[in-house]
C-alpha cells in the first residue's frame, strides 16, 4: 500500500513517540519508565542542595541551593540527563544580576500552556484552573470546566490531532508550556513560540505514587506548593494503607491485562505502573517476573499459554453503555477461551464514561481501591467502585 | 537455453509440492511459540482429549483457524498475482497493482477516521472497531475500487490502459489515506500501522467457514479461466483471433483477483509479495508458462510460502508473533534470489 508522503523520520515519531498521555500507544510503548520500587535519586551534582523530601517520582526533582530554588527535569531515556533545569523565583522579587543569564520561571505561572491532559488536570486538582490558557485535543477532553473555557475562549486549543497550531501558540503570550518529551527531541513549532519549555515525563513514572506526585511541580509553578504537598501526602497516606490490607495476604488470585490486535497482544511490563498497582491490589501479576517498565509485544499463543487460566482480566477502553461479553468475542472469539471471560471476571474501566486518563492520576489509591474491592471484596465491604467494574 | 522439466517429472514435482504443503501444515499445527508435547498435539487432534485443556485451546481455537488462514490465503494472493502477471503480461504485477489492497487500505482508515475523530474516542480503545467492522470497512473499501476498476475496464477493454488506472488508483486511495492519517491521532495511525503489518490469526473458528468457501470459490473460478489466461499470453490480436472474448476475460480475471485479494485483506490485511513471487517460483521450477500446470502449482506454492512464513513467525521459544508482512519479505525475496540463482534463466512470462 502506498502511503502518505511523510518522511520516515515522522512516521516513525508517529508510529513510536506520544505526546500526550490520552493515548493508546502510551500505554503500549513508553508509559513506565523506571524500576517499580521506589528508590531516591541523587540530584546530579548538586550536592549542596536541600532536596526537598520526595520519595515516589523520579522525573523531577526540586532543589535548594544557596536560598535559590531550581526545578529539575531528569530524562527518562538517559539517566542523570537533564531535560530542564529552572530557576523558579518569585516574580515578587527583583531578580539577582547573577541569574539574569540562567533559564528562569517567574512564580507564579500566570499564563500556562499545558498540552497534556494531566498537566491541567493537576491545576484542577489545585482549583487554579484559570492559569490554562491553551490545551491540545479539546474534542477529548471530558472536564466541564476545561470545555466551558474553551467555548468562552478563556483557553484555546492549540494542538489538534497531533499538528501544532503556531499562530495560536504565539498568540496566547504564555509565560510557560508544558509539553510531553519524547526521545526525537523537542518538536521545532515549541521551541520557535519563544516561550520557556517545561519538560513533563509524568507517564514515566512507574509507581503509582510517583505519577500523582507531580501535582507538587504544578504547586510550585502555582505557588500553590503547601496545597499540592498536603493533597499528595492525602493521597499517599490513603494509598499506603490500602496496601497494607493486601500485603499479608496469602491468596493472591492471578490476572493479566490488555487485548490483542493484528496479531500483537500488548502486556504491561512487570516492572510497570500497572504491574504495581496489581500487586498492590493483591493480586498475582501473571508477567510480574518480566523486567520490563514499558509495555511489550507478545504472540496470543503465548498470553493463551500463560492467562487461559487466571482469575481475573482486567482491560480499560473507551465504550458505549452495552458493551460487554458478546462484543469482546466478536472482537476476537479467542477471547471467550479465557477463564476470567466465562467466569466473568473482567475487570473493566469505561474511559469515555469515567474520564479515567483526566483524574485517575491524581486519584491512585481509588484506582486501588476498586481493584481490591473487585479482587478481595471482603477487604472492602461495602465500598462502591469508581472506576474500573466487573464487564457486565 | 532453458532448463527444461520433461513432462513426466511435472506430476512428480507437483506431488512433491503438496507433499510438502501437507508438511508444513502439520509443522504450524505441531510449532508455536509455546512448545507443545508431540504426542499431546497428537492426542487433541485424534479427539482423545489432552490431559491439558490449555493446549488442546491452543491448538483447536488457536494454531488450527491460523494454519488454515495462512494455506487459503497464500494460495488465493498467489493464483491472484499470477493472474495479474498474465493479464498486464508484466512480470512486475501483484493483487495490489489493482489498487485493490488500497481500497482496503482506505477503508479501514476511514473507519479509524470516523471512530477515533467524529465519536471523540481513540480508535484502539473504542467498541465497536471490533475485527468484525475492521474486516467488513476493508472489504467494502476493496470492493468500492474494484467496482470502480471494473467499470473503467469495461470502457477501455486494454490491459495496458487499466493498468495504468489501475496503479493511479492506488495512488489515489494512497494519497487519501496519507490524508486521513494527517487527520488522525497518533494512536489511530498506530493502529493502522499494525493492521498493515499483516495478521493469520484474526480469522476465528466461526469465521473460519465463510473465509475457506468464499477463497475456495475464487480459486475455482481462477481455475476455469486456465485457457483464456493461456490466451491472453498470446497478444491481444493473436487471442481474440482464436475465439477470446477479450474484454469479457479481462473483467472475469480482474473480478476473481479482485474478490480473492479483497477477502483475504479483509481478513488478514495487506500481506505483500507472495502475490509478486510465487508465480516466478511457480515458473521457474516448472519452465512453462502454461497456466494448466502454472495455475495449480502457484497455489501449492503459495499455500507453502504462507505456512512456512507463518511458522517461522512463531518460532518455537519465541513468546512474540513476528507480522507476518515483515516475515513474508524477509524469508520469500532471499528464497526468489537463490531460485533465480540456481535456475539461471528465470522463464519470461511467454515462453
Amino acid at each position: 500500500m502506498r502511503q502518505g508522503k511523510l518522511s520516515l523520520n515522522t512516521k516513525l515519531e508517529i508510529l513510536l513517540f506520544p505526546t500526550h498521555f490520552k493515548s493508546f500507544i502510551l500505554i503500549l510503548i513508553c508509559s513506565l519508565y523506571f524500576g517499580c520500587v521506589p528508590e531516591v535519586k541523587k540530584p546530579v551534582s548538586h550536592t549542596d542542595a536541600n532536596d526537598h523530601l520526595q520519595t515516589y517520582a523520579k522525573g523531577f526533582r526540586i532543589v535548594e541551593l544557596h536560598s535559590i530554588r531550581k526545578l529539575l527535569i531528569y530524562s527518562p531515556w538517559k539517566e542523570d540527563e537533564l531535560l530542564n533545569n529552572y530557576v523558579i523565583w518569585p516574580d515578587s522579587l527583583p531578580l539577582p544580576d547573577s541569574l539574569k543569564s540562567t533559564p528562569i520561571i517567574f512564580t507564579p505561572v500566570k499564563r500556562l500552556i499545558a498540552l497534556s491532559s494531566t498537566q491541567w488536570a493537576a491545576a484542577l486538582q489545585l482549583n487554579a484552573i484559570e492559569g490554562i490558557k491553551g490545551v491540545s485535543e479539546a474534542s477529548y477532553i471530558q472536564n466541564e470546566q476545561i470545555q466551558d473555557r474553551l467555548k468562552s475562549g478563556e483557553t484555546i486549543e492549540v494542538a489538534v490531532n497531533g499538528s501544532y497550531k503556531p499562530e495560536l501558540i504565539v498568540g496566547i503570550h504564555a509565560d510557560l508550556m508544558a509539553y510531553s518529551p519524547d526521545p526525537s527531541g523537542i518538536p521545532e513549532v515549541l521551541s520557535r513560540s519563544g516561550y520557556p519549555l517545561l519538560a513533563w515525563p509524568d507517564y514515566f513514572e512507574n509507581h503509582p505514587l510517583g505519577r500523582a506526585e507531580w501535582i507538587k511541580v504544578m504547586g510550585l509553578l502555582l505557588q500553590r506548593e503547601n496545597e499540592a504537598a498536603i493533597l499528595f501526602d492525602s493521597i499517599a497516606g490513603s494509598y499506603n494503607k490500602l496496601k497494607n490490607l493486601t500485603t499479608d495476604l496469602n491468596h493472591r488470585p492471578t490476572i493479566f491485562a490488555d487485548k490483542e490486535f493484528s496479531g500483537q497482544w500488548y502486556v504491561p511490563g512487570g516492572r510497570s505502573y500497572m504491574a504495581c498497582l496489581f500487586r498492590d491490589a493483591g493480586a498475582d501479576y501473571l508477567w510480574a517476573d518480566n523486567t520490563s517498565t514499558a509495555s511489550f509485544p507478545l504472540g496470543i499463543e503465548a498470553i493463551l499459554n500463560k492467562a487461559h487460566k487466571a482469575d481475573f482480566w482486567r482491560m480499560a477502553q473507551a465504550a458505549n453503555d452495552i458493551y460487554g461479553y458478546e462484543n469482546l468475542r466478536q472482537e476476537n472469539e479467542i477471547y471467550a477461551s479465557f477463564e476470567a471471560f466465562q467466569q466473568k471476571k473482567i475487570i473493566f474501566c469505561n474511559t469515555a464514561k469515567t474520564a479515567y486518563f483526566e483524574k485517575s492520576q491524581f486519584e491512585p489509591q481509588i484506582v486501588l481501591s476498586d481493584f481490591i474491592f473487585l479482587i478481595h471484596p471482603d477487604l472492602l465491604p461495602g465500598y462502591s467502585p469508581v472506576y474500573y467494574h466487573f464487564l457486565q | 537455453m532453458k532448463n527444461t522439466v520433461s513432462n513426466t517429472a511435472k506430476p512428480l514435482i507437483f506431488a512433491w509440492l503438496v507433499g510438502l504443503m501437507l508438511l508444513l501444515f502439520v509443522l504450524n499445527l505441531f510449532f508455536g511459540s509455546v512448545i507443545i508435547p508431540v504426542v499431546d498435539v497428537f492426542r487433541v487432534l485424534f479427539g482423545e482429549g489432552s490431559t491439558n485443556q490449555t493446549e488442546s485451546l491452543i491448538i483447536l481455537n488457536f494454531r488450527l483457524p491460523q494454519t488454515f488462514t495462512a494455506l487459503f490465503a497464500g494460495a488465493a494472493l498467489a493464483v491472484a498475482g499470477l493472474m495479474m502477471q498474465t493479464l498486464f503480461r508484466n512480470p512486475l504485477a501483484d493483487p495490489s497493482i489493482l489498487g485493490i489492497s488500497s481500497g482496503a487500505g482506505l477503508g479501514v482508515a476511514l473507519l479509524l477516521f470516523f471512530t477515533g475523530n467524529v465519536s471523540s474516542q481513540t480508535f484502539a480503545s473504542v467498541d465497536i472497531i471490533s475485527h468484525l467492522g475492521l474486516n467488513m470497512a476493508a472489504f467494502l473499501g476493496a470492493l468500492a475500487v474494484l467496482m470502480l476498476i471494473l467499470f473503467i475496464s469495461n470502457k477501455l477493454g486494454n490491459a495496458v490502459s487499466l493498468l495504468i488506472v489501475g496503479i493511479m488508483i492506488a495512488y489515489v486511495a494512497g494519497a487519501l489515506v496519507g490524508l486521513v492519517k494527517y487527520f488522525s491521532r497518533k494512536e489511530d495511525v498506530y493502529a493502522f500501522a499494525l493492521w498493515g503489518l499483516g495478521s493469520f490469526s484474526n480469522v476465528g473458528n466461526s469465521q473460519l467457514p465463510v473465509f475457506i468457501i468464499s477463497i475456495s470459490v475464487g480459486l475455482v473460478l481462477s481455475i476455469l479461466m486456465m485457457k483464456s489466461l493461456n490466451l491472453l499470453l498470446l497478444g491481444d490480436r493473436y487471442a481474440a483471433n482464436l475465439g477470446l472474448n477479450i474484454k469479457l476475460s479481462t473483467i472475469y480475471i480482474v473480478i476473481i483477483t479482485g474478490f480473492l485479494t479483497a477477502v483475504v485483506t479483509a481478513y488478514a490485511g495487506p500481506i505483500a509479495f507472495i502475490g509478486l513471487a510465487v508465480p516466478h517460483l511457480a515458473r521457474s521450477l516448472f519452465s512453462t508458462a502454461d497456466h494448466k500446470i502454472l495455475l495449480p502449482s502457484t497455489m501449492i506454492l503459495g499455500a507453502c510460502l504462507a505456512l512456512f512464513c507463518n511458522l517461522v513467525a512463531r518460532l518455537p521459544g519465541f513468546d512474540g508473533s513476528l507480522p507476518i508482512n515483515a516475515v513474508t519479505s524477509l524469508i520469500g525475496a532471499p528464497i526468489v534470489i537463490w531460485f533465480i540463482f540456481k535456475h539461471r534463466n528465470f522463464t519470461t512470462l511467454e515462453s
